[in-house]
């Protein structure tokens, strides 16, 4: 009977620890086959899942993004705002979560999302409020996003500074006439790709150009000139002008991978289950445009493949530190069982053996990168997008032609188009 | 076992403190995340129309026509951090106005189509003695208009959190404006750096 009363402790905290993991293998094996399935599929399955309190803010996150897909904006505003706020409220330290993490495993903390993926819900809900039709509540989203990225700022690191976010808030400055913020933001986009080693894409060297220029910012001017080789497109009067916002593919999701280090403490080595993402598969595909006959192709301004992996890294010394005392601790505990019991002893190495998983949550239902074009559309001229129907986009098209810019939201996950639009 | 079973049930009886509701009262102010509410909303409201109603511009307009000045309010936009429900802000002001009784107050452009489509309803289907003409709409005087601005300043966990308000009473016969009123909030926001 004693026997029955001390191994039930460690086995129904084993059964409630791994009944708890099922959500998180669902939603991860859900995130995997998106590409696959669609975003509809998926979202119908994902709601079918009941996460863990802790999880909230993923699936939240993951819910918001496949929304986003679907066109349902309201619904994944609704999602985004309720994750920020969750993810908000996690940035203490829990005391309770830290003690379980350090006895049982890192899934036991509450999930706060990683510094990108909070500076990448800002950009979401932007553009998901600008399809809504809400200009301010995009500019909202970005002053948010600006105030985040501050905080999230180091001296030796551009971890959280994310070029997307600060490319789509110059955009929005710009369409509210607010030169001198637009200027300030495409500027710090530039400076985040140059720190990423990435090519400054053709939309925001045209947008570095025009608002430098405008801006009077000579010396600026001339710097970008030599830099991109063109200067300023000059606009007529009846041109319009389309900005394109391409999401592309679906990121990673995060593995398990179990390592050997050696313990000085314990004079052996042990095994430990760390995160991991295993060699990113992704190349970019373009979405192509032709416009009066010349071809144009969004190019990369965030690399999120690289992005959460760069993430990860910064985490990992963290995870390796704490992952390393946790085994420590758990052979302790397991020597001692086995001292009181023999079949205790077995029953408590099972369970930390099992109980030992990496962290393998993430928002795994973002694009793998976000890309842009941006072009100035003559009066009257035709506009079309290699491999979408005609229909598709016809509409939007149309009004950049007569003189409207547009801002146009498409993703590699979907066939439809939605966009924000402002007459001249 | 003993052991297992206090810690469980202690658990258990933590998990039962759930959801409590008390009733307040809804003029009492509660600050719980520092960001704009709807007590910011009523006070800054009040205290901005005080101060517009009781400015030379209405006396000034009466010794003019004969009349208390028409006024209708415009767009108040949120160019803050937030994402202020602007409607409930407008609603507060209009509410002093018309409260003040020292202005006539006109509908919106978005009521005033309601109101046209219900008059073009009454010509097919209310009784001719009871039927309202169109062409009869009171104009307004004045439009005002305004916009909310912050600056949140924002060092580890602690935040100060500025809000300005700014209204302009524009005459509708030739934009001067007559009145420029102004509202500032500051909030210290202290974050704790430790959850249970």
């Amino acid at each position: 009977m004693r026997f029955f009363a001390s191994a039930l402790t460690p086995g129904l905290l084993l059964a409630a620890i791994l009944l708890q993991g099922c959500s998180a293998w669902k939603v991860n094996s859900l995130a995997d086959q998106l590409q696959v399935q669609g975003p509809e599929a998926t979202l119908l399955a994902l709601q079918k899942v009941s996460p863990p309190e802790r999880d909230l803010a993923q699936y939240l996150l993951d819910m918001g993004s496949l929304k986003f897909n679907t066109g349902d904006f309201n619904g994944s505003i609704q999602d985004l705002q309720q994750a920020k706020q969750v993810m908000r409220d996690l940035q203490a330290l829990s005391v309770t979560e830290t003690a379980a993490a350090a006895t049982i495993n890192e899934t036991m903390r509450a999930y706060s999302g990683t510094p990108s993926e909070r500076v990448l819900n800002h950009l979401l809900l932007g553009l998901n409020y600008l399809a809504t039709d809400d200009f301010d509540g995009a500019r909202v989203e970005m002053l948010q996003a600006d105030v985040l990225m501050q905080e999230l700022a180091q001296a030796d690191s551009i971890s959280g500074q994310l070029a997307s976010t600060r490319f789509l808030a110059g955009i929005i400055y710009e369409l509210d006439g607010e030169w001198d913020d637009a200027m300030i933001s495409y500027r710090r986009a530039a400076n985040i790709m140059k720190g990423r080693h990435m090519a400054i894409p053709d939309a925001l060297a045209t947008s570095l150009l025009k608002t430098s220029r405008r801006q009077g910012f000579d010396k600026e001017y001339r710097g970008y000139v030599k830099q991109f080789g063109r200067e300023a497109e000059v606009t007529k009067a009846g041109d319009g002008e389309v900005i394109l916002f391409y999401s592309d593919g679906v990121v990673s999701n995060i593995e398990q991978q179990k390592i050997s280090l050696y313990s000085w403490q314990l004079e052996q080595a042990i095994s430990i289950a760390i995160p991991h993402y295993p060699p990113a598969k992704y190349s970019p595909r373009h979405l192509k445009l032709n416009v009066a006959g010349q071809h144009i192709a969004t190019s990369p301004l965030e690399d999120i493949d690289a992005l959460v992996r760069e993430d990860l890294a910064d985490r990992m010394p963290g995870i390796i530190a704490t992952t390393t005392a946790r085994a420590v601790a758990k052979y302790y505990a397991v020597k001692e069982a086995g001292k009181q019991n023999s079949w205790v002893g077995i029953v408590a190495n099972i369970a930390t053996v099992l109980s030992e998983v990496a962290d393998t949550r993430s928002w795994n239902m973002l694009p793998s990168s976000f890309q842009v074009a941006r072009f100035t559309v003559p009066a009257g001229t035709v506009v079309s997008i290699n491999g979408l129907p005609r229909e598709a986009h016809s509409d939007q098209l149309e009004s950049a032609s007569s003189g409207a810019t547009i801002v146009i939201i498409a993703s590699s996950l979907r066939d439809s188009l939605y966009y924000y639009q402002q007459s001249r | 076992m003993i052991k297992w079973i206090s810690f469980s049930l202690s658990i258990l009886l933590l998990s039962a403190c759930g959801t409590s509701v008390k009733r307040v009262d809804s003029d009492e102010t509660i600050d719980l995340s520092g960001a704009w509410n709807d007590s910011d909303s009523r006070m800054v409201a009040e205290e901005m129309i005080d101060d517009a109603v009781s400015r030379p511009w209405i006396g000034d307009f009466v010794s003019k026509t004969g009349n208390i000045p028409t006024v209708i309010v415009g767009d108040v936009r949120n160019l803050s951090h937030e994402h202020i429900n602007v409607k409930t802000f407008i609603a507060d002001m209009e509410r002093s106005l018309v409260n003040s009784g020292k202005v006539d107050f006109v509908a919106s452009s978005k009521e005033r189509g309601q109101i046209r489509d219900e008059r073009i309803d009454q010509d097919i289907n209310a009784r001719e003695e009871t039927r309202k003409a169109a062409g009869q709409e009171a104009g307004a005087d004045f439009m005002l208009i305004g916009q909310i601005n912050t600056i949140i300043d924002v060092d580890s966990n602690e935040q100060v959190r500025f809000y300005q308000v700014d209204l302009t009473m524009v005459s509708m016969t030739d934009n001067r404006k007559v009145w420029l009123g102004q509202k500032k909030i500051k909030k210290f926001v202290k974050n704790s750096k430790l959850r249970y």
